[in-house]
């Protein structure tokens, strides 16, 4: 059967690829539960550790949760999308957020670690080092920015990367120290805060970006809030804000995601408990693979439903709708700023038509009521006469 | 302890089959010829907007003379009452001899932004209570609201006591400030004004994803899961593909009215505080005196009970039950149990006050 114009692929090639998926799961989760066991039972070895691979440790069984959403991108790509906007392709987009989150972390251990080095234990540094620092970073963050936004921005907008990964005239020339120096001042002070992420908690994620977020306003944001000049003033400047706004939705969603995934890592080693304690208890216990599949994901629900019961998730959450909400509006303003010639309506326009329309049923509604009321009166009048 | 994950014959088994149900899952899949829902014959009776109400035909016999209007949440489609034949409150209640209405509150489109929950509650309602009043004769009727619809139904009982013969509210969220839902907390923090200002309607998928949320992983994974065990089955797949169906086909809101009910009720809890206004008239809940059918389900993670329960000491009614049903939000419709014990239940109750 061939693609149809749904964008469905052949069914028969998508049952085989589901199959291969299927196998590669099923080595996944092989693999992590036996890491995972290797806990609780010493004893246990992993299928590549039986073969003469590397034994794994306990703690990599943590990274059942990347390794998981890696085969489902992996899987729902294999699918296609059907309906461009939903389905698949809506959790595509989720999971391709996910790895803004993993690589905006990984641009700042990197960072972390150039400056702990340069800066010193007491977090003193040379200027000329850290000039040199500087440019290096530069290059390395031209590079991962591209990586990082591009896939996060709405494919029409994907170009508007080379904003940061093309060749700024502000990144060259000493204006280059002053673009960066939030930075040097936000790693100074992860520095001297002394945080170690070699095990990250929420706590310390959901700080550090905060200290990023203060770092990205005074540098990238206040190069997007730059007032704009000259004849597409308007349009820039509604662009500039709709990629900050963009921007600083990103960071909240990192804190999101370092949240989510922290929690994760909290789950894994609740199930380790459970593991445990069921072992040392005896008895029957767990007798398959399912009743451990239902203790993984029932133990993974009570944790996550116990952190969004919290305030600091919903005050996450709210943030994150927020700063959504701002981004949503900025766009809309420069879509409509920027499509004003052409010749159809848009929705502020559309907005205005309805409101207009809204107060003439109402107002038809209210004579019709008025006319009903004294329609009713004069008969009643009538029958008295 | 573990035999299937230490054995590998074991897996490979259970691998084997879940392809071979894989397979024949896609066979019923690839056969389905479309999701059908709403299998009980009803007739358009009434339009207004997007709104229109529908009455449902039965052959039987009448054995209350006073219909019964069901008035359904803004947030999901009403057919969750009569999802098929054999899981359909309706057709059950229907073969229980009563005459029975039911709102569609249709799909809200931009154009129906500036709706407001005075529209909803004055206009529409009001319209439709008054419509089945005049085709049957009754100056007061049955009001029978589900969910969010309850809510409705309520605030709609306190303002117009003098149309409303009996209440029913079934899982109704009345006391929006308990914390056992996360709705209730999570909505505390939300910025609403910035959110109906910028979206203009809400839309349907944004309040999944919050629904989705309440039990990631059971609805996100072992729901699709638990098919994968009756794959085989087409009744289990249709079934399956039915419900899916309704918890995706989520109609928007209109911005106006969500801007109200998530800051007057969510956020401030005016309606138990007795100081929610609609229209210019404050929401009295002393002024319901009719008799009343509280129906609370006991799992339930949208609605929990203790925001359902307390209506009954809020209002002025004498006669009034609280009834709690073994189960969740969407159980108490579907389930074998519900279909068993509900209908009669509700039934039985109207039927003692009915007028004869």
């Amino acid at each position: 059967m061939a693609e149809n114009g749904g964008g469905w692929p052949d069914m028969t090639e998508a049952l085989k690829r589901w199959q291969e998926l299927q196998a590669e799961a099923f080595r996944m989760w092989m693999e992590a539960w036996g890491n995972t066991l290797s806990g609780a039972f010493p004893g246990w070895r992993t299928p590549s550790a039986r073969k003469g691979e590397k034994e794994k440790t306990a703690g990599e069984a943590r990274s059942l949760y990347r390794e998981w959403t890696e085969h489902v991108r992996e899987l729902l790509t294999g699918f296609g999308a059907p309906v461009t906007g939903v389905g698949p392709e809506t959790f595509l987009r989720v999971f391709r957020t996910a790895e803004v989150y993993n690589k905006l972390y990984s641009l700042w251990m990197e960072m972390y670690e150039d400056y702990r080095r340069a800066a010193g234990e007491e977090g003193e540094f040379d200027l000329e080092a850290l000039h040199d620092l500087m440019e290096k970073w530069a290059d390395r963050y031209r590079e991962l920015v591209d990586q990082v936004f591009a896939p996060a921005l709405p494919e029409p907008l994907q170009w508007v990367a080379q904003l940061y990964s093309g060749e700024m005239p502000l990144l060259a020339g000493g204006l280059t120290i002053h673009f960066w120096a939030p930075w040097a001042e936000f790693a100074r002070s992860m520095s001297k805060k002394g945080l170690s992420l070699e095990r990250p908690t929420p706590e310390v994620a959901l700080e550090v970006y905060e200290e990023w977020r203060r770092a990205y306003k005074e540098s990238f944001g206040r190069l997007l809030r730059m007032p704009a000049m000259g004849y597409y003033r308007e349009a820039m400047e509604k662009y500039a804000k709709t990629m900050d706004s963009l921007n600083e939705f990103g960071i909240v969603l990192a804190e999101f995601y370092a949240t989510l995934q922290g929690t994760g890592a909290k789950a894994m080693e609740r199930l380790q408990e459970r593991l445990a304690s069921l072992r040392e208890e005896g008895g029957e216990g767990l007798m398959s693979f399912r009743d451990l599949y239902r203790l993984w994901w029932q133990t993974n629900e009570d944790i996550y439903v116990d952190l969004f019961r919290t305030e600091e998730f919903s005050r996450l959450l709210g943030q994150l709708i927020d700063k959504a909400m701002d981004f949503r509006s900025n766009f809309r303003a420069y879509v409509e700023e920027a499509s004003k010639e052409l010749p159809f309506p848009n929705r502020s326009e559309m907005d205005h038509l309805y409101r207009t329309l809204d107060r003439l049923k109402r107002e038809v509604r209210s004579l019709k009521k008025e006319l009903r009321d004294s329609g009713i009166a004069a008969a009643g009048s009538v029958g008295e006469g | 302890m573990f035999r299937e994950l230490l054995d590998p014959k074991f897996f490979l088994r259970e691998l084997e089959e879940v392809n071979r149900k894989l397979v024949k899952g896609a066979e019923i899949l690839l056969s389905i010829p479309e999701v059908d829902v709403e299998p009980t014959p009803k007739e358009l009776v009434y339009e207004e907007d997007k709104m229109r109400l529908y009455h449902y035909l039965s052959t039987g016999e009448l054995r209350c003379p006073v219909p019964i209007l069901i008035c359904y949440a803004l947030v999901n489609r009403q057919y969750m009452m009569d999802l098929q034949s054999d899981r359909s409150l309706i057709r059950n209640l229907l073969g229980q001899g009563l005459d029975i209405y039911i709102i569609d509150w249709g799909y809200p489109d931009h154009g129906d932004r500036y709706v407001t929950l005075e529209d909803y509650i004055d206009v529409y309602l009001n319209d439709c209570v008054d419509v089945v009043r005049e085709r049957s004769g009754c100056d007061r009727i049955n009001l029978l609201g589900v969910c969010q619809g309850g809510t409705f139904s309520t605030i709609y009982a306190a303002l117009y006591p003098e149309k409303i013969l009996n209440l029913i509210t079934m899982v109704t969220p009345i006391d929006f400030h308990v914390t056992d839902g996360l709705l209730n907390v999570w909505s505390q923090y939300m910025d609403v004004d910035k959110m109906v200002d910028t979206m203009g309607i809400i839309p349907g998928e944004f309040m999944n994803v919050g629904f989705l949320m309440l039990k990631p992983f059971q609805l996100m994974v072992d729901k699709y899961v638990g098919l994968m065990d009756n794959l085989d089955d087409p009744a289990t797949v249709a079934n399956f593909v039915r419900m899916e169906k309704w918890i995706f086909d989520s109609p928007a809101q209109a911005g106006e009215a969500y801007r109200q009910f998530l800051k007057d009720l969510y956020q401030q809890n005016k309606l138990v505080k007795g100081e929610l206004e609609i229209g210019g008239r404050r929401v009295d809940l002393g002024r319901i005196t009719m008799p009343l059918l509280n129906i609370y389900a006991t799992e339930d993670h949208l609605v929990p009970p203790a925001s359902s329960i307390p209506l009954n000491d809020l209002v002025g009614s004498e006669d009034k039950t609280l009834y709690g049903f073994p189960g969740g939000h969407i159980g108490i419709y579907v389930s074998s149990r519900s279909q068993k014990e509900l209908a009669p239940m509700v039934s039985d109750w109207l039927m003692e006050r009915c007028p004869r």
